[in-house]
């Protein structure tokens, strides 16, 4: 049974697992708010250099950095959407985390009594039950169709089918929150598409901001760094939704697992 | 894990689940006991949750889990009750009792849904097996070691459920479960007694409730359990221990130099 328990504890420490992803999710999405500050700085910095120029030529920039000046604004709800959706996902952690330690508790109780059960000679029809995961609710019924189940008095078979009955009602509760934690890693993936947005925005408006500033004589310096700063800053961006991504993608491979009731090794 | 039937008469039993041989060695070793009269159920200290599978496996021998009725707490700590909320979570309808010092704190326990406990006063009282089952008596021992401590009594077989007070650290699990020479078991209550137990005062005063009480049996959470004589034995030897006498090592040289 011992391999029972390996599966079991694995079983476990993936789901304790996405406590680890909810963290990694909500570290990127709180380091974009710091990069929405240097974002507004460039805005900021620009609208200083346009209002430098003469003769009202400074004007197409103005309204360029202003769109840019938006940016914090526009990240902050789509960080705080991310950061909502992270706390549902780590209380979904935490009771997926309960729910299949205390079914772990049931089946070795289960399996305890049933190898007490079983007189020595006839110990070794129990490991006809060591290819059994526990991780699924079949695997739990099979346990229930094996000899040493139910070659016991009225009593003890009566509280083995309360205590199955008990393991299969946690085993739908935890498929049920599996789901959910799916769910909202479904939700934080489309969140990213909001961010994804942003940047594509604030690139569009580097490359502007450059492009208006080749008729901008010794203004020109100055405008194309601030593009191609924004345009570091955008690359930051992308950097961190694409971490994001993986982070996202690495809990819904481990879900998809998870809710077959295989484990991930890695 | 062993279990044993204490008493059994007019259909009232006591059975003692411990000795587990497959228990961690760093997990300390306790005696779990229940009371099924009339089919019905209570258990007292139910242990940690670490050994719970082989407690819930052993004692689905004698009564039906939906007809255990009642939990006693001895006191808070891990090794009496860490597994209430998996008990709880089995049969919610159990009635759970410990000391009204530690209900908030036992509550913690919890691993979803809200452990409620009942509050025992300081000055104890009776707990009934069900709504038509006997009466059992909390019997106050407070510092004994706990600052919220109880024993229980159960006035129809004459055996009281002493917690930690007589408990032992024997060396394995083929100890006996019942004690058959005294004097030699002293030297495996000794230390337990000497540094759990914080106050002479409180231990001798819950040997004076207890002689008043004369149980036939002290069934302690750890170790092994008094019958006849041993009971006298236990209690005599209890009376005359100072406890609770760790003054300290002597500073070392560089300690004081620094002070």
């Amino acid at each position: 049974m011992a391999a029972m328990h390996d599966v079991l504890s694995l079983f476990k420490r993936n789901i304790n697992q996405l406590f680890g992803i909810t963290v990694d999710i909500l570290n990127v999405g709180r380091s974009l708010q710091q990069l929405s500050l240097s974002m507004q700085i460039l805005a900021n910095n620009g609208v200083v250099q346009a209002a430098k120029i003469p003769g009202g030529k400074g004007r197409p920039m103005l309204a360029l950095v202003e769109i840019l000046n938006n940016t914090p604004k526009e990240i902050r709800p789509e960080v705080e959407a991310l950061e909502h959706l992270c706390a549902g996902l780590a209380k979904v952690t935490a009771s997926s985390s309960n729910i299949v330690w205390r079914y772990h508790q049931l089946i070795a109780s289960l399996l305890s009594a049933m190898t007490q059960g079983e007189p020595s000679s006839k110990s070794k029809s129990l490991e006809t039950l060591s290819h059994l995961r526990f991780t699924t609710a079949a695997d739990v019924t099979q346990l229930t169709q094996h000899p040493a189940f139910t070659a016991v008095g009225g009593l003890e078979r009566e509280n083995r089918l309360y205590l199955v009955h008990h393991c299969q009602a946690n085993l739908t509760e935890l498929q049920e929150r599996l789901k959910e934690a799916l769910r909202c890693l479904g939700e934080t993936h489309q969140a990213l598409n909001g961010l994804k947005m942003i940047g594509l925005t604030a690139r569009y408006m580097a490359f502007c901001i450059s492009s208006e500033a080749a008729g901008l004589a010794e203004a020109e310096a100055n405008f194309k760094n601030l593009a191609a700063e924004i345009s570091r800053v955008v690359d930051d961006l992308d950097n961190k939704t694409r971490a994001m991504k993986d982070a996202i993608e690495h809990g819904q491979e481990l879900l998809g697992l998870l809710l077959k009731g295989h484990t991930y090794a890695k | 894990m062993q279990s044993k039937v204490l008493f059994n008469k007019d259909d009232h039993q006591w059975v003692v689940i411990g000795r587990d041989p497959e228990k961690d060695d760093h997990v300390i070793d306790t005696n779990e006991y229940v009371i099924i009269h009339r089919g019905h159920a209570m258990l007292l200290d139910p242990g940690g949750i670490q050994i719970f599978p082989q407690v819930l496996a052993e004692l689905a021998k004698y009564v039906r889990m939906q007809d255990i009725k009642v939990i006693f707490a001895s006191h808070q700590d891990p090794d009496i009750c860490s597994s209430l909320a998996m008990w709880l979570d089995l049969n919610p309808a159990i009635k759970t009792y410990c000391s009204w010092l530690w209900t908030g704190f036992v509550s913690h326990f919890s691993t979803g849904a809200v452990i409620t406990l009942n509050p025992i006063p300081d000055d104890g009282m009776r707990i009934k097996i069900g709504e038509e089952g006997p009466e059992m008596e909390a019997v106050p021992a407070h510092y004994c070691h706990s600052s919220g401590n109880f024993s229980l009594y159960d006035p129809s077989a004459g055996i009281l459920f002493s917690g930690d007070i007589g408990g032992a650290l024997v060396p394995d699990h083929h100890a006996s479960l019942l004690v058959t020479d005294f004097e030699q078991h002293i030297q495996y209550m000794r230390g337990f007694h000497l540094r759990w137990m914080p106050s002479t005062t409180a231990l001798r005063g819950w040997v004076q409730r207890v002689r008043a009480i004369k149980p036939k049996t002290i069934c302690p959470q750890h170790g092994s359990i008094f019958e006849g004589e041993n009971v006298g034995k236990l209690l005599d030897w209890l009376e005359s221990l100072e406890v609770g006498q760790w003054k300290g090592s002597a500073p070392k040289s560089e300690t004081r130099a620094a002070a």
